[in-house]
């Protein structure tokens, strides 16, 4: 661990600091020198695929030197680690404590997980830890538009994305946001990514938030009908036509024998496949079942 | 008619049929003890789970002895930390809970629960429930079932489990239950076969899977085998995405708990798992033709285990709930419940 090694983590970090955007590929080093990393007008920064290794070995061997515990040395090393290795909590932990004294600045620390999300849209610890940091900055500071933004940029730039849906349940939850208006933020996000089944589930979360009744199904039903009449060959459709049969049953007060019935007769006008075979499968063991049988 | 699946391709007529014992144990030792290669720094910060896949699925295969137990030992008690009772992944890294069942899982599979410390190791997990009887994995406390799972896991493995309070424990996990039949992390989460196992593991561990009625059980049972795909066999995690062999662990282990291991098609997936060996390297990765890793070998194997394909002389019987070899569950009489 020289100085040399320092100032090239010191330099990567500032890079990563300026950056509005950050990517790896691969970079042609020569004899004379090694290159780690390209940066173009300070606003986008190219990691070199090829130089991962020394440079994780590096920040490893800083964040746990006992010559670079000073806060702003931490701040630099971790900051780097966590560029490359996303998912390590323990140098999360060591910048959530650096935030509690102050040594981060929360909107700049946000600033740096919104980038770092472009890169890694599916990481789970950095959904964690925005969240951490959004309940440290207080309930009233958060830009609701902000966040819900950043949970459609991240579900876009990664199918069926888990973690950034939870995040978006999380937001709706903690900042109170309106259902309907969400419903319809929904359909439209929908429309453009058709095939995404995590946007259905959450669909289907945010209608069992809602006070429901037959009409409000039978809606859902026919916003179903309509994409199923041009898309028939999407799982995700199917799946959530299930999904709403299964929240409709849960009334009581809806007849279920019909609702099947019903059911099967109007997907008859779809285009038979292997999925509506299967949904048709689903129903009449729903019709039939005394419990036991439920599949043969 | 017939419309694709998003599943994967798999030429069967060209894939490797048998199942490669030797390359495994071989692959599992190696990895072991590459420490100078990038993937191993890179990995750190899971590595004490990395070394349970891997002790494992040794065991599996009847080949533990081919292993430094004690170098592993030695490395377990130094990831331990006093401070707080609970293990981290690596040393100088922050213990969390899901680390401290991996150390656990592997003190008692290489028999060293001597070297726990009960009282402290309970303490620990005892201040990570919260009021609503959920589990938060680490000192900075966000919630997830999985921590639930670990936390009963690691209390009956050390015959502790009335450390915690188990009803409001229990309530937690039946709150994460969507009417899909599925569970997810949290409350109103979407289902996933992970947290599935998880929730299932955890009502069987606390013997309360009875929390379950007969329609749920079956609507669970129903949405999990709609996890295998048509064309290739392999079983993914949620509708849509494509196959993954861990998920031969996750979604067989909760068929399994629930019985109904008899509604996957058994050739299909052996015949799937056996693919994605890799025949040059050893281990067993995500799906053919992709890099092997320890965790994919392990869940691959156990995978087998649950579904028979081999005799116990080759692939020893796997516990369902704890993912350790059933031989020493019967040795230490841990009781659990399957319907």
């Amino acid at each position: 661990m020289s100085i040399t090694n320092w100032s090239l983590i010191s330099l990567l970090s500032s890079s990563i600091e300026q950056c509005k955007s950050i990517e790896f590929m691969p970079l042609t080093s020569t004899d004379e020198y090694k290159v780690y990393c390209c940066c173009e007008e300070n606003i986008y920064l190219c990691l070199n695929i090829l130089e991962i290794k020394p440079i994780v070995n590096l920040c490893y061997s800083f964040i746990f030197s006992k010559d670079y515990q000073q806060d702003n040395q931490l701040n630099i090393s971790t900051r780097v680690l966590l560029c490359y290795i996303t998912e390590c909590l323990t140098s999360w932990n060591i910048r959530r404590r650096l935030l509690l004294s102050r040594i981060i600045n929360i909107q700049e620390e946000l600033q740096f997980l919104d980038i770092l999300l472009n890169l890694k849209p599916k990481s789970e610890q950095l959904f964690r830890y925005r969240r951490w940091i959004l309940k440290q900055e207080g309930i009233d500071k958060v830009s609701t538009n902000k966040e819900l933004e950043l949970c459609d940029r991240t579900a876009e730039k990664h199918f069926i994305n888990y973690a950034s849906w939870l995040h978006r349940r999380w937001i709706i939850q903690y900042l109170n946001v309106n259902i309907d208006e969400e419903l319809e933020r929904n359909r439209l996000w929908l429309e453009n990514n058709l095939s995404d089944s995590s946007g259905y589930s959450f669909r289907a979360h945010l209608l069992s938030k809602k006070v429901l009744d037959e009409n409000l199904i039978r809606n859902e039903l026919n916003m179903n009908d309509n994409m199923l009449e041009f898309y028939y060959d999407r799982e995700s459709l199917w799946i959530y036509r299930q999904t709403l049969i299964f929240l409709a049953m849960k009334f009581e007060m809806i007849d279920k024998k019909q609702l099947l019935n019903k059911e099967l007769d109007s997907i008859k006008n779809i285009q038979e496949n292997f999925f509506s075979n299967k949904y048709s499968r689903l129903l009449n063991t729903l019709l039939s079942s005394d419990g036991k049988q439920f599949r043969t | 008619m017939g419309t694709p699946q998003r599943d994967v391709k798999v030429n069967y007529s060209e894939v490797q049929k048998d199942l490669l014992i030797e390359k495994h144990c071989a692959f599992l030792i190696g990895y072991g003890r590459s420490h100078n290669t990038y993937e191993y720094g890179a990995t750190d910060y899971l590595r004490m789970s990395g070394i349970y896949w891997l002790c494992t699925c040794l065991d599996l295969l009847h080949s533990l002895k081919l292993i430094d137990q004690e170098h592993i030992i030695d490395y377990i008690q130094k990831c331990y930390d006093k401070n707080s009772g609970g293990y981290s992944p690596c040393p100088n890294h922050d213990p969390h809970l899901l680390y401290t069942l991996s150390a656990v899982q592997l003190l008692v599979q290489l028999n060293r629960t001597d070297l726990i410390d009960k009282q402290s190791l309970c303490s620990y997990i005892k201040q990570l429930q919260q009021d609503d009887g959920s589990f938060i994995g680490d000192q900075w406390g966000e919630i997830d079932t999985r921590f639930s799972f670990c936390a009963v896991a690691c209390l009956k493995l050390i015959d502790s489990l009335d450390t915690i309070d188990i009803d409001r424990a229990t309530n937690f996990i039946m709150s994460c239950l969507n009417f899909d039949g599925g569970f997810g992390c949290i409350p109103g989460a979407e289902s996933h076969a992970g947290q599935i196992y998880c929730c299932l593991g955890f009502l069987s561990l606390v013997q309360r899977l009875d929390n379950l009625d007969l329609s749920t059980r079956n609507m669970l049972a129903w949405w999990l085998c709609e996890r295998q795909l048509d064309k290739s066999g392999g079983l993914n995690g949620r509708p849509e995405k494509l196959p993954d062999v861990c998920y031969s662990w996750w979604v067989l282990a909760s068929l399994k708990i629930l019985g109904k291991i008899q509604w996957i098609n058994r050739e299909k997936l052996s015949k799937f798992i056996l693919a994605s060996q890799d025949d040059e390297t050893g281990g067993c990765s995500d799906r053919p033709g992709n890099i092997p890793d320890p965790f994919h070998t392990l869940f691959g194997i156990a995978g087998l285990s649950l579904l028979n394909t081999y005799d116990e002389n080759i692939i020893r019987k796997v516990n369902p709930v704890l993912c350790m070899p059933e031989y020493i569950i019967q040795k230490l009489e841990i009781k659990m419940q399957l319907l």
